[in-house]
């Protein structure tokens, strides 16, 4: 019998102290490039992009251990999946795939050492879903390390992820037995813009748009049939987004039933996909504000399976396990989305909470 | 409710491929003739009530491999004028998933004449 | 709403319905109808020897049926679906007595040039008046929406002012995929004008080609997923609108979205009002939580009609919005995807009915309530 994990927060953001500390990680010719800096270009938050009290004496928020633990774990979190990101969509595709190497190497060295059944990081094998192949070995590299748990792309993208050429990447994940989280990325690349109209002007209409954006990796892999060719792929959208899912998967059920005859390798209604292959990150910055609604809109979105609870921390949106839970979460619910189905998706086995 | 026998057509009005719609029943029944044999299917969809009829005789597309697919069922199958549901004709049911049906009625050819076995009481 | 008995062949458990259709898509029966209201140099070029670019059609992300029509609206003396104003009324009285039906011409598809675009928009709107909202509106049904090149404020302003006092006119169309988000500043003249003419304002999607499909992770392959996304276009305007103080600062304005599916409008709510709290120091200007523009403000049509499994489902979706005057019934008619107001009557949530189906649009689009027996067909 697998024992009940703690609370488990499916996604975590480390970061190196310095910008330029990731060259360590390089080989010598990347050393010598230049490369954007973590912080997001656009859209700076109009006070601070992290959450108050998490910046340490030296380097940003998220790159002191002994700071990210005692705040993390504070308020009953046990285990968190770490996802670092990646300094945005590089032209240059070799170091693009360069800087989610030495990100790798990096998050494996200081965040994932001591992975064992008391270690309380997992990390995300960050990959280049522009370089196919790259991404393919940098997979096949880490595989086997205990302390990876899932392979992280950015949800920003030239082409949405059930095109074809990705297809080696998601093969990839799946011969790992590794589900794919998808997670704005900061830093500053060559992004198309972050809604399908062009540029807002103000962080707040990016910050409150972008977790509809899922929504265009998700129809994507549907509709190209890439969950029909891989039974056992699982894709995580760690952005928030989680209470819109049936809104949007509804229309595509609609649609799936007009235009089979175009696309008729989708074999299921889209919706029957979901559970089999989708899993959504919740964020503080929705959800309804009542208590009743919560519990008819779980129900609504299958919230109690498909729902993750997620910390963001350290950023500014960053939220503890009670924060998130007001309103309350039904009992039954709250087990399901703050524990059990982030353990059993990440095969965690940890101590039964006191 | 008794049965009714009503003359829909002589063979020669309905060639394979064509449909005559009879003004029985709350929405009328389409008679189809797909490869010399009828079928007659109510005019109308169980999704949102359009004249189901009055859509288009077609084939369908099966997949063989992720994006191949091949052209079968030529004249089997009638999709919905509205929302382009498909439905084989020879069995009223959606080819879509969850099966939907539409309701039919039995068609008997007499001599020339090509007669639906309606239950109204008229 | 009165509940009569059964007026039509269709069925006895149909109920006698009267609505109002929020979203009808009139088209000409020649663009040649066009040629006489379209300015120069415009008519030269467009109604010369070639076929003009404004009749190209746009084969992009096809629609089930390929001209995207249900099948079964071509009118029987020839000419495009809904080109008969006459066997229009006909079709939409086969399920409701229509009071009124708000028509939003999608003839004119955006062009690159705004002068262009412009003269596309005065030929479409001179032609509505002439025809469908004069001499072929015999039952009065039909009100009507300006198109307007979204593109350029200034002269969308000049063709606002142009109807200005036109009763015919309740509202003015935008184009919600135009490539900026349409509260930045230079678009406010047009919320002006709409405001101060009494004229609602509507984000219907349009189709045209190349960058307007883009969206944050590349271009989708099929129809099957973008026409699901359409639903983000909108939702990203109404984003921009609340955000950049355009409820705000109109406060009489009204704004219907139109045609991109309401299942996401509690979401978006929340989302709102959640970031306005936590980071409104960036927008003060916004004085008010959003949701209480949205729910003064701004209306939902209902087609699409949300394909929910369950019926305590779809009872969410609409309530947790929080508004019973939020959604304005609407057939979509001639598309593919039209709702038939029967089936939407008997889904919708029961203390919802009569608001959806007539009376909001009554009050949204300050139209007389009508005495529907003499109106019907």
């Amino acid at each position: 019998m697998t024992d009940v994990a703690g609370i488990v927060d499916a996604c975590a953001h480390p970061i190196v102290q310095r910008g330029d500390d990731l060259k360590a990680y390089m080989g010598e010719v990347w050393k010598q490039r230049f490369f954007p800096a973590p912080e997001r270009y656009l859209y700076p938050h109009p006070v601070s992009d992290f959450a108050p009290g998490t910046r340490p004496e030296e380097g940003a928020p998220g790159s002191d251990r002994a700071l990210f633990e005692s705040q993390l774990f504070a308020g009953g979190i046990e285990t968190a999946i770490l996802l670092p990101l990646t300094r945005g969509l590089s032209p240059d595709i070799d170091l693009g795939s360069e800087i989610c190497s030495a990100t790798n190497r990096w998050l494996a060295e200081v965040w994932l050492e001591d992975t064992g059944a008391d270690g309380r990081f997992r990390g995300s094998i960050r990959v280049n879903p522009h370089d196919p192949e790259g991404a393919v070995k940098e997979i096949r590299r880490w595989s086997d390390h205990p302390g990876f748990v899932q392979v992280a792309v950015p949800m920003e993208a030239h082409a949405p992820y059930g095109k074809r050429q990705y297809l080696p990447v998601w093969q990839a994940a799946v011969e790992a037995g590794l589900p794919v989280a998808v997670h704005t990325d900061d830093g500053a690349g060559v992004e198309f813009p972050p809604s399908p109209v062009g540029y807002f002007r103000h962080h707040i209409e990016y910050s409150s748009f972008v977790s509809f954006n899922f929504f265009y990796h998700l129809s994507s892999l549907i509709a190209e049939g890439v969950f029909d060719r891989m039974p056992t792929l699982k894709f995580v959208f760690a952005d928030g987004g989680a209470d819109s899912v049936m809104a949007f998967m509804w229309r595509l059920n609609d649609h799936w039933r007009a235009v089979r005859h175009e696309q008729p390798w989708v074999k299921h209604l889209p919706t029957e996909y979901l559970r089999d292959h989708a899993r959504f990150c919740l964020s503080r910055m929705e959800l309804p504000e009542d208590e009743e609604a919560l519990a008819r809109w779980i129900d609504v979105n299958d919230g109690a399976n498909l729902w993750l609870y997620a910390s963001n921390y350290p950023h500014w949106s960053y939220a503890t396990p009670q924060q998130l839970n007001e309103p309350a979460f039904p009992a039954e619910a709250f087990e399901r989305v703050f524990r059990q189905n982030a353990a059993d998706l990440y095969g965690l086995t940890t101590s039964v909470p006191a | 409710m008794s049965k009714r026998r009503v003359v829909v057509a002589h063979v020669d009005e309905l060639a394979p491929g064509d449909v005559k719609i009879v003004p029985e029943g709350k929405f009328g029944v389409g008679v189809f003739n797909v490869g010399g044999e009828y079928f007659a299917l109510t005019n109308y969809c169980p999704h949102r009530g359009a004249p189901l009829c009055r859509g288009k005789v077609t084939g369908m597309t099966e997949a063989t491999d992720p994006y191949e697919c091949a052209w079968v069922r030529e004249g089997e199958i009638l999709r919905c004028p509205w929302h382009g549901w498909e439905f084989a004709i020879k069995s009223g049911t959606t080819v879509t998933e969850p099966k939907r049906q539409v309701k039919m009625y039995p068609v008997i050819v007499e001599g020339d004449t090509i007669l639906l076995e309606t239950g109204d009481v008229r | 709403m009165t509940i009569a008995q059964a007026s039509s062949e269709r069925s006895e458990a149909e109920t006698r319905l009267e609505v109002v259709d929020a979203d009808v898509h009139p088209i000409w029966r020649s663009i040649e109808e066009l040629r006489e209201f379209t300015p120069e140099p415009w008519r030269t070029r467009d109604f010369g020897e070639f076929e003009p670019a404004s009749k190209r059609v746009v084969q992009l992300y096809p629609s089930p049926h390929g001209h995207g029509a249900r099948l079964d609206s071509l009118p029987p003396d020839g000419g495009p679906a809904a080109s008969d104003p006459e066997f229009t009324a006909k079709q939409l009285f086969e399920r409701a007595g229509v009071t009124y039906a708000i028509l939003i011409p999608l003839g004119p598809r955006p062009q690159v040039n705004p002068e262009h675009d412009l003269a596309n928009c005065m030929a479409c709107n001179t032609w509505l008046a002439e025809t469908w909202l004069s001499k072929e509106n015999h039952r009065d049904i039909y009100r009507g929406s300006l198109r307007v090149p979204t593109a350029d404020p200034e002269l969308a302003v000049r063709e606002i002012e142009r109807w200005a006092g036109d009763a015919r006119f309740v509202q003015v169309m935008l184009d919600p995929g135009h490539q900026t988000p349409l509260g930045w500043p230079q678009f406010h003249k047009v919320y002006e004008a709409a405001e101060r003419h009494g004229l609602a304002v509507a984000f219907h999607p349009i189709k045209a080609s190349g960058i307007r499909f883009l969206t944050p992770a590349g271009f989708p392959s099929y129809f099957l997923d973008q026409h699901a996304q359409l639903s983000h276009i909108v939702a990203a305007q109404l984003t921009s609108l609340v955000f950049e103080g355009v409820f705000d600062k109109f406060p009489d304005l009204r704004v219907a979205a139109v045609e991109g599916g309401f299942g996401w409008a509690a979401p978006l709510i929340w989302r709102l009002d959640r970031n306005w709290k936590a980071l409104r120091s960036e927008v003060p200007w916004v004085r008010r939580p959003p949701s209480e523009y949205i729910r003064e403000q701004v209306r939902f049509t209902t087609q699409p009609f949300e394909e929910a499994e369950k019926p305590a489902h779809l009872d969410a979706t609409m309530s947790l919005v929080g508004s019973e005057k939020f959604f304005l019934f609407a057939t979509d008619y001639p598309h593919w995807d039209a709702d038939d107001p029967q089936w939407i009557f008997r889904h919708l949530p029961k203390q919802l009915r009569s608001g959806i189906l007539r009376d909001n649009a009554l009050e949204f689009y300050r139209l007389p309530a009508r005495d529907q027996a003499a109106v019907d067909v």
